[in-house]
């Protein structure tokens, strides 16, 4: 059994690493470096092009324009209807934007897995990630326009390129804490407490912490939103908009949140021993070298 | 398990390298220039998205060599937050199935018309065509998303030859096909 979850694990590791390799030059001899390129282009291809995601990324486009275009309308015209269907459609590009890849949803989905948490801790950690998601990127671009006196810059993605290499040391940390918290309590409890010894009794603080690491790098769509508001003198509604279209994403995160909780919940529940050994000491594993495997990843591309 | 729970979880656990992601939306128009059966180059047209041309007004106004460290940066930020080394320009051209290797565009021009941001640059191929020409315009990263629409595309052949341009979808990509 247990040579059989390894050898799962091992192939997971390898899908993972073949998809995002980015192998310097000199590290790979060139027949292994090509081999481990093609494999990664072809899963990145087959994920990148798809129906799904063509399909949602034309949606996106077409939200894009008609915001772009009911905001410039809105400049004109001062209409509460229109600020209205703004929002809506805000709202819908929100729910959207953040369906497809990125946005945590994997960090969040890995901390669910490998926690025994609550309903409410599940729904807290997808809206403050949302919520930090558009509050940092108001931040950046009020931050930006106090200090240079215009609301983007080039030395703003440099700025989140240091946020980014801070939210993959932080979620390499959540991974790290969870792991060490399971190998202290591996060795302080017996093994019929094996179960308390799994991060059930958590500070209540992390799930913000997840939040924070997920939500630390401003998403770009509220940053341009934004922007785009504020060019055009509109600083209230602007501040609507990204409101509205960070609760759209936080719609988005939470059904996923709901789906994988449901899910585990659902498997949990059945009394089986083996379904109970994975869900206490298998996916707490997993959910912590998931962790630690996405940030180290994310950190390695940017040092 | 159902399909569609499989499916989503999957999405939701791999997709992270996928990096669908759009936040630049391109609309590109191209003029291809031939003479008889010969390539000589390919004018490009970009038209951003109003919200993104604002950004990139704001961040470097219409310096055009600032634009074009925007619009092709050197690394790219992917949506799960790792960065991938540019590869290409985004622009990819086959001739009779053959794709034409390091594309380089030339005469980078950046303008503002009425706040939305055209770039024009120039691939120059010069190159024998036998059946066909391909062309289309992807982001491995899809932080840039392109709308390939066929009306956007022109042939100019002082030869007077007659052709055939219509949009295809290979992959889930949309290419413009040149045919004789």
């Amino acid at each position: 059994m247990k040579l059989r979850v390894a050898a799962i694990l091992l192939l997971f590791l390898y899908i993972h690493c073949s998809a995002i390799a980015n192998p310097s030059p000199s590290s790979y001899q060139p027949e292994v470096k090509l081999a481990v390129e093609n494999t990664g282009q072809q899963v990145s291809d087959l994920l990148q092009h798809n129906a799904l995601i063509v399909n949602l990324t034309k949606l996106q486009q077409n939200l894009n324009k008609n915001i772009a275009f009911k905001i410039k309308e809105l400049k004109e015209q001062q209409s509460p209807l229109l600020l209205f269907s703004l929002l809506a459609i805000a709202f819908i590009y929100g729910i959207f934007h953040a369906i497809g890849p990125g946005h945590g949803k994997s960090i969040i989905s890995s901390w669910i897995i490998s926690q025994q948490r609550s309903l409410n801790d599940v729904l807290f950690i997808s809206v403050f990630a949302a919520a930090f998601h558009a509050l940092s990127a108001a931040l950046i671009v009020g931050g930006t326009y106090l200090i240079m006196g215009k609301f983007a810059a080039v030395s703003t993605q440099k700025l989140n390129a240091y946020l980014q290499i801070a939210a993959a040391i932080l979620v390499i940390g959540i991974g790290l804490g969870m792991m060490i918290r399971l190998v202290i309590g591996r060795f302080t409890k017996n093994s019929s407490s094996l179960v308390q010894a799994t991060p059930t009794a958590m500070p209540p603080g992390k799930p913000l912490l997840v939040a924070f690491s997920i939500g630390v790098v401003p998403c770009p769509v509220t940053s341009v939103i934004l922007i785009f508001c504020l060019t055009l003198g509109l600083i209230w509604q602007g501040i609507l908009l990204v409101i509205s279209f960070a609760v759209g994403m936080g719609v988005s995160l939470v059904a996923v949140s709901l789906l994988v909780w449901s899910l585990k919940e659902k498997i949990t529940n059945k009394n089986l021993s083996i379904v109970q050994y994975v869900v206490t000491s298998i996916l707490p594993v997993m959910g912590g070298l998931f962790l630690i495997l996405i940030g180290s990843t994310i950190l390695y591309s940017l040092l | 398990m159902k399909a569609w729970i499989m499916a989503i979880l999957f999405i939701i656990f791999f997709a992270p390298q996928a990096q669908a992601h759009p936040h630049v939306f391109i609309t590109p128009k191209a003029v291809v220039t031939m003479n008889n059966h010969v390539v000589s180059q390919i004018n490009v047209e970009w038209d951003f998205d109003d919200m993104s041309s604002a950004m990139f007004s704001e961040s470097v106004g219409s310096n055009t060599d600032e634009i074009w460290n925007l619009v092709f940066p050197p690394s790219q930020v992917l949506a799960d937050g790792s960065q991938a080394v540019r590869s290409g320009y985004y622009t990819n051209i086959e001739i009779d199935g053959t794709p034409i290797a390091n594309l380089t565009p030339v005469d980078f021009k950046a303008t503002f018309v009425n706040g939305g941001l055209h770039c024009n640059f120039t691939i120059i191929i010069n190159q024998n065509v036998d059946h066909t020409v391909k062309i289309w315009f992807d982001d491995s990263t899809i932080y840039n998303a392109f709308d390939v629409q066929r009306g956007n595309f022109q042939v100019s052949d002082q030869s007077g030859t007659s052709h055939v341009l219509q949009k295809q979808t290979e992959k889930d990509i949309d290419k413009i096909l040149l045919s004789y």
